[in-house]
């Protein structure tokens, strides 16, 4: 198994044991959402990275709103031009917003394109249907796949791109992005910190959530949620080597590079030989509460079908209306139709269940009209009066049965 | 060519206005209120799950009422499809070509592309989910054969305008109603806080919840991420210059009291300004346009993104509450000329009321209740809601119109 980490300086590549590192990942200022590196360290990290024979990662990751687009291509243009100049091994961009890889396929057609389908697309029709684009499908390399996907899915997708020779990737360790906004929601509380500093990263929790303690980023692209817990799949090796990935993320970005390099590598050692002892440790340099999020059970799939309320989903398609008027006195009972247009003939056999369960049956020789006019079929009425029933209550339902 | 028609072709093109149909009741209000078109969910597919949505019967003859009257209908596919959401999708769009919608409004490319293939007859929208922000995305899903844009609700009208012309294809953005904060279809808090998948329609409102926020031993309780809802009334001449197709109003979730007024609004401040521009400020105070949208519960407004980025006004920062002016009372569903007017009961309602009708056009006119009666036609003193009763003949009503009621603060 081959692995990717994230470093913020070229420094770090010295300390980290690479001999399982396939990729890097340089997130440059300006072109990621998170980017920090400035240019001249990035092409540092790329020389780095070259002579380490590392392939390298760019984050192009920004979605791209019109008004930046021209703007944001050309600075892209320029840094992508220059940082083909240090000979890396291969370079990958990756991208989120679709627009961004069609103007980066069409624009320069050499680039290798490095999807970032971690929210989007999760079916493999719509993965299937970029590796076949025209444009963007030539100059697609790799993907990154949804962490929301569960084992026996990544595994089917994987081997299917394989069959484009494009290669995947899944975070491995790392935080998992919850929500992204333009919007600056921290300057109202923080305005102060804010006008010194470019980014604050602070926790936020709520009472009315099961969860607390998310980290919430604001910088100069907006503001960012993270999950409460961070993903961590790194006690399940074999499940890891079954999956058939090309390659595993570790991104520690948000940790002082100190702790990040010590961090990745104590990841990468587990990856080489798993040990409980090793894993604890490692949890407890990290601090922070980590899961498999839903690498083994996607929880949503399992809940999202309870969500259908079956009262109002499952509705029967021969109920013809509700009872809305109960008149004990005049001995009917006015039923407002569901489709006034639909023609109900006389004689009926009715099925009436009440609010309360009662089931009751009935033949209707005739209805009448709110005038107490006799009808043998209705025509365009919204009320219909049938005869009354003992334990019907207003909001039975009335079914035809035929 | 005579002066008239010289006259008509210079009036700018109206965009349609498109409503939120959450049922089949709420679709018939929104097409009598002025809706060119309503959108709406079929049992699958959407981002409503645990909405009341459309069975196909219902569907059919919604399709149906609402061409009789010149109205379109969009039908939302826009969840992100998981492997096995395709489960049932090729019979539901045979369904829905037959049946003649005009067109599915979607965001998975999957599913644009088996549409595209296999259902030639269906016109594609995009659906906002799908976050298109540029030209170069727009070109994109134009190329996979969509036809329409609903742009992501960052989008300025600045930027909306030259989407337009650089891409040729329908635009269409929302005017009012509630706003993600998110970019919307990347927001997964409800997928990993509660398991549910807000992009499969199981979204909890995490956004809406009050969240205490620490820095550094401070702590502050806030509703940070809760958006105020967007209103567009100021900035119609803003939808004319950029050349929009149509207008969308949020809210199938939202009661008919919502539906008809938003709908009526914006189709009378649409014509207004087509055919009077330079009076449009005008008549928007005569005719008390804002006034009339804060009628019904909502929360603070803003203009969202329309003109500039949202900025931090764009925050609601409150609790939800239910702060509305007026009430609905129920749908008028019959008329009996100089008799009675039959009445479906939303809330309840007593004798000695005043109502007031909302016309599908023009002022509302208030209504005093000496009488209230059963439909069988005994005397009642109040109403239940989900009940039908007779209420006394007044001569500006008409089948669908909606009954409102002051709320007393």
């Amino acid at each position: 198994m081959k692995y990717t980490i994230f470093v913020e300086k070229a420094d770090e590549l010295k300390l980290i044991d690479l001999t399982a590192v396939s990729h890097v990942i340089i997130s440059p200022l300006g072109l990621s959402r998170f980017g920090k590196t400035s240019a001249e360290e990035s092409y540092v990290i790329i020389q780095a990275a070259r002579d380490l024979k590392l392939s390298v990662i760019i984050e192009f990751d920004m979605y791209c709103h019109e008004s930046l687009r021209e703007g944001l291509f050309y600075s892209f243009k320029k840094f992508y031009l220059e940082a083909l100049k240090y000979s890396p091994k291969e370079l990958l961009v990756k991208v989120c917003d679709l627009g961004v890889a069609l103007f980066c396929a069409q624009e320069l057609p050499k680039i290798n394109l490095h999807l970032n389908l971690e929210t989007s697309f999760h079916n493999p029709h719509s993965i299937m249907s970029l590796a076949n684009h025209p444009i963007i499908g030539p100059a697609l390399k790799r993907v990154s796949l949804s962490p929301e996907l569960p084992f026996m899915e990544v595994k089917s997708i994987a081997r299917s791109l394989h069959l484009f020779n494009i290669k995947t990737d899944l975070l491995l360790f790392g935080r998992l992005l919850l929500f992204s906004t333009p919007r600056e929601l921290l300057t109202p509380h923080f305005e102060e910190i804010l006008k010194i500093k470019e980014d604050l990263m602070i926790e936020g929790g709520s009472e009315e959530s099961p969860h607390k303690g998310f980290p919430i980023l604001q910088n100069k692209q907006g503001t960012f949620m993270f999950n409460s817990k961070d993903l961590c799949l790194l006690d399940i090796p074999e499940k890891l080597r079954e999956v058939g990935l090309d390659s595993w993320v570790i991104d520690l970005r948000f940790e002082e590079a100190e702790k990040r390099v010590r961090l990745t590598n104590q990841a990468l050692s587990l990856t080489d030989i798993f040990g409980q002892e090793k894993f604890l440790e490692l949890k407890n340099t990290y601090e922070r509460p980590v899961n498999r999020g839903f690498f083994l059970t996607n929880k949503s799939d399992i809940l999202l079908p309870k969500l259908k309320n079956n009262r109002l989903q499952n509705r029967h398609q021969l109920m013809i209306g509700q009872i809305v008027d109960v008149c004990k006195e005049q001995g009917r009972m006015a039923i407002l139709l569901r489709d006034p247009e639909q023609k109900i003939k006389a004689p009926a056999k009715l099925k009436l269940s009440s609010p309360t369960g009662k089931e009751k049956d009935m033949v209707v020789h005739y209805f009448e009209d709110a005038e107490k006019k006799q009808l043998t079929e209705s025509s365009g009425h919204n009320l219909l009066f049938i005869p009354w029933m003992s334990g019907m209550t207003t909001r039975s339902n009335v079914f035809l049965d035929l | 060519m005579d002066s008239l028609e010289v006259a008509f072709k210079k009036l700018p093109q109206r965009p349609e206005v498109l409503a939120p149909a959450g049922s089949l009741s709420k679709l018939k209000v929104a097409v009598h209120y002025g809706a060119d078109a309503v959108y709406l969910g079929g049992q699958k597919f959407g981002l409503r799950a645990a909405s009341e949505n459309f069975t196909n019967s219902e569907l059919q003859e919604g399709v149906k009422y609402a061409h009789a009257r010149k109205s379109k209908v969009y039908v939302v596919l826009n969840s992100f499809f998981h492997r096995q959401d395709f489960e049932g999708l090729d019979e539901f769009l045979t369904f829905l070509s037959d049946i003649k919608v005009d067109a599915v409004i979607v965001s998975d490319l999957g599913v644009v592309d088996f549409i595209s293939q296999n259902y030639k007859s269906l016109v594609i929208h995009l659906s906002t989910q799908a976050s298109c922000l540029n030209v170069s995305s727009a070109l994109f899903w134009k190329e996979r054969g969509v036809k329409r844009i609903v742009l992501g609700r960052e989008v300025t009208l600045n930027e909306a305008k030259i989407i337009k012309e650089k891409t040729k294809l329908e635009i269409e953005m929302f005017i009012h109603g509630s706003m993600c904060m998110s970019y919307s279809g990347h927001c997964v808090i409800s997928n990993y806080t509660q398991g549910r998948d807000s992009n499969r329609g199981g979204c909890a409102h995490s956004c809406r919840f009050e969240y205490k926020l620490k820095n550094n031993g401070q702590e502050i309780s806030t509703y940070f991420m809760s958006s105020k809802d967007l209103e567009g009334v100021d900035v119609i001449p803003h939808f004319f210059d950029a050349g929009i197709d149509s207008v969308k109003i949020e809210g199938r979730m939202k009661g008919p009291l919502y539906a008809a007024t938003t709908t009526k609004i914006y189709r009378e401040a649409l014509e207004c300004y087509q055919q009077n521009p330079t009076e449009f400020v005008k008549l928007k105070k005569e005719k008390g346009w804002t006034e009339e949208l804060n009628k019904f519960s909502h929360r603070d407004y803003t203009n969202g993104s329309l003109i500039g980025p949202a900025d931090i006004s764009s925050i609601y920062n409150k609790r939800e509450s239910e702060e509305k002016t007026f009430d609905a009372i129920g749908t008028v569903l019959e008329i009996k000329e100089g008799q009675y007017l039959l009445i479906e009961v939303r809330n309840k309602f007593s004798c000695g009321e005043t109502l007031e009708i909302l016309p599908f056009r023009g002022k509302s006119e208030k209504i005093y209740l000496d009488k209230i009666l059963s439909a069988s036609g005994s005397e009642i003193e109040s109403t239940k809601p989900g009940s039908v009763v007779r209420i006394p003949y007044v001569k500006c009503a008409s089948p669908h119109v909606i009954l409102r009621r002051e709320v007393l603060q």
